[in-house]
């Protein structure tokens, strides 16, 4: 799956969750938790949400603030763990 | 001997002036350092206008200038007001407003943000960039003055005269307020002191130790973390927020910073427990985990003790007002499912739990918690008629008035000496650490045009606490989206207010006397249906 889809699912997911579905401008290399667009509820909804919808398993040790600081982040880490599933 | 906070900093910068006071994501500066770079910047804040006994707002997240400006503002002779750095702009507005702050410490991109909603940044005259970032500001900015950190650089290294003393204030903490407004609840240096004095000696922190920070600088719990190890000369590590709800980097941060003394809500906790991979011999230089905030879930708390069996547990109680007021030492897993106790009262504080006909409580009777002593705050900023309400006059055993604080918490006194938390008559409520009043949340959703009754029901939960769910009745011709609602919302409180689902009802349930039916409403709510987002 390409790159900005996942984003741009990520980035519907938080607008939903979080905004109730009102768009949003949000930088994609920006920390999430930090500048506030979300919060810790909303991160972990956010984590069940990508192993729902991608199949993907996220194991303890993956559950990295490199891995889920921006949305340029989580989207370039959810494309790694289906290219890992894709061999 | 100190009697303000800012005299802590002074006396361990003669101590240990080479050690490393404080650090955060890779930064850090010896006691010496932050001792003469918030003497300069308090000469710079009186510069620029600050006075003895004023307010000064912190609106920047964490890094050891955040810290740096703590004591600059102490030593300037004034109190500090953190506001939550990821609260709305409007919040920041409604407390700087409500205390009359007219200096604000913040960064480059918070203060663009919060002059894109007022221009006027709500009365505050200079604005200091702690970041030294210049920032792209509005045309309209109109009378804000901003200044770097660095224009501090030429000011004197000396300590300013400061004429401070323990009864004045030394911050304000903004908890939720039931009526929209947060109350600012004013502690003095005595009040701090208190507990400082009380925490360092109880769980024997010295310069050897490495204290974690995790709570935010608006969160009583920090105060803990800060002035605990500038009394001792320990290091405090600051927990940035891009890691502070990731298991597996803060196990990596405790050791790496080989944290000793670790701090913070239980949820945090047992986030650790079930995603971090905690085992016997992780963690191997952490020796006290102090809690607080909420009831901790035994059975996490068990999982936890377990894997951690050199680690020393206490239970911390006290609501802001007082800061910590009794501790309780878990000196063994809990057995069963029952909360284990608060404790018994610290050093220099006496609580006592009053029944209905306002006598003490014996021992296995309910009764409503009080406080007496040095750590009861002055009161809530602004708010004389709030502050009655909590803050109460007393006669002691002989005959004395005196000025005691009414928790609203109901507890009960067990044989053994320790108090036991049974829950509230308010409606106040605990999620994930934060404490709620569930009338703010409500204040917010009957200012949106149409709405017409609005009520918020906490739906317990284990690991959280709470979730917060709302009912609202739009009023005949009314057609709003729970989108707009939910949008409103947060524009006017933090995100840890806005309910996780909003429905639309006909009506809502009442008692008998026409008030809403908090209870069957829940009981409505948790019916299993659909959810919002599905």
């Amino acid at each position: 799956m390409e790159l900005e889809n996942i984003e741009s699912t990520v980035k519907s997911f938080i607008e939903v969750d979080f905004y109730d579905g009102v768009p949003q401008e949000i930088d994609r290399n920006i920390s999430l938790l930090q500048t506030g667009v979300m919060d810790s509820m909303g991160l972990f909804r956010l984590i069940f949400f990508l192993q729902e919808t991608y199949g993907v398993k996220i194991p303890d040790d993956e559950l990295l603030a490199e891995n889920f600081e921006s949305l340029a982040s989580i989207s370039s880490y959810v494309a790694r763990k289906l290219g890992k599933l894709n061999v | 001997m100190s009697y303000i906070l800012s005299q802590l900093l002074s006396d361990a910068a003669r101590r240990y002036s080479g050690k490393t006071a404080v650090a955060c994501a890779g930064k850090s500066l010896t006691y010496a350092e932050l001792d003469e770079a918030s003497n300069r910047l308090a000469h710079l804040l009186r510069k620029e206008g600050v006075r003895p006994a004023d307010r000064v707002g912190i609106y920047l997240g964490k890094s050891v200038e955040t810290v740096l400006g703590i004591f600059a503002i102490l030593k300037a002779g004034a109190a500090y007001v953190p506001v939550d750095a990821q609260a709305p702009a409007q919040r920041l507005g409604l407390i700087l407003q409500n205390c009359g702050t007219r200096h604000l410490l913040t960064s480059g991109p918070k203060l663009a943000s919060a002059l894109a909603v007022n221009p006027d940044l709500w009365g505050v005259e200079c604005a200091v960039l702690m970041d030294d970032s210049a920032p792209a500001l509005p045309e309209d900015r109109r009378a804000v003055r901003t200044r770097r950190r660095s224009d501090s650089a030429q000011e004197s290294s000396l300590l300013p005269d400061n004429p401070a003393i323990e009864t004045d204030l030394a911050y304000i903490l903004y908890t939720s307020g039931s009526t929209g407004v947060p109350k600012g609840v004013m502690i003095t240096h005595r009040n701090a002191l208190t507990f400082i004095d009380w925490a360092a000696d109880c769980f024997g922190v010295s310069a050897k130790d490495h204290l974690s920070n995790h709570a935010p600088f608006h969160f009583d719990l920090s105060i803990f973390d800060l002035f605990v190890s500038v009394k001792t000369g320990a290091t405090v590590h600051l927990i940035p927020e891009t890691i502070a709800f990731f298991p597996a980097d803060l196990v990596r941060f405790i050791e790496s910073n080989g944290i000793t003394v670790w701090y913070s809500v239980p949820s945090i906790l047992t986030l650790l427990l079930l995603h971090g991979k905690l085992a016997p011999g992780r963690l191997q230089h952490l020796r006290v985990i102090l809690f607080a905030g909420e009831v901790f879930p035994s059975k996490y708390l068990r999982g936890l003790m377990q894997a951690l069996p050199e680690v020393r547990f206490y239970n911390l109680y006290g609501p802001t007002e007082t800061n910590v007021c009794t501790y309780y030492e878990v000196k063994h897993p809990p057995e069963d499912e029952a909360p284990i106790p608060i404790g018994k009262a610290c050093a220099n504080i006496e609580v006592f739990a009053l029944n209905e006909n306002q006598q003490r409580a014996a021992v296995g009777e309910e009764g409503t918690l009080y406080a007496r002593g040095p750590c009861v705050m002055k009161g809530y900023w602004g708010m004389p008629q709030r502050t009655e309400e909590s803050v109460c006059d007393w006669t002691d055993a002989s005959g004395h008035a005196e000025r005691i604080y009414r928790t609203g918490d109901l507890a009960i006194l067990g044989e053994d000496g320790n108090f036991r938390f049974l829950g509230r008559r308010d409606h106040m409520i605990k999620s994930r650490g934060y404490r709620i009043e569930l009338g703010e949340i409500e204040t917010a959703l009957y200012s949106f045009p149409g709405v017409q009754e609005a009520a918020v029901v906490p739906v317990p939960d284990e690991q959280m606490g709470h979730r917060l769910r709302a009912a609202v009745v739009l009023s005949a011709g009314s057609a709003q989206s729970a989108a707009e609602l939910a949008r409103h919302c947060a524009l006017r409180i933090p995100k840890y207010m806005i309910p996780e689902s909003i429905e639309f009802r006909e009506s809502l349930p009442k008692t008998s006397t026409g008030k809403i039916d908090r209870q069957h409403l829940l009981h409505e709510i948790t019916a299993p249906k659909i959810p919002r987002n599905s």
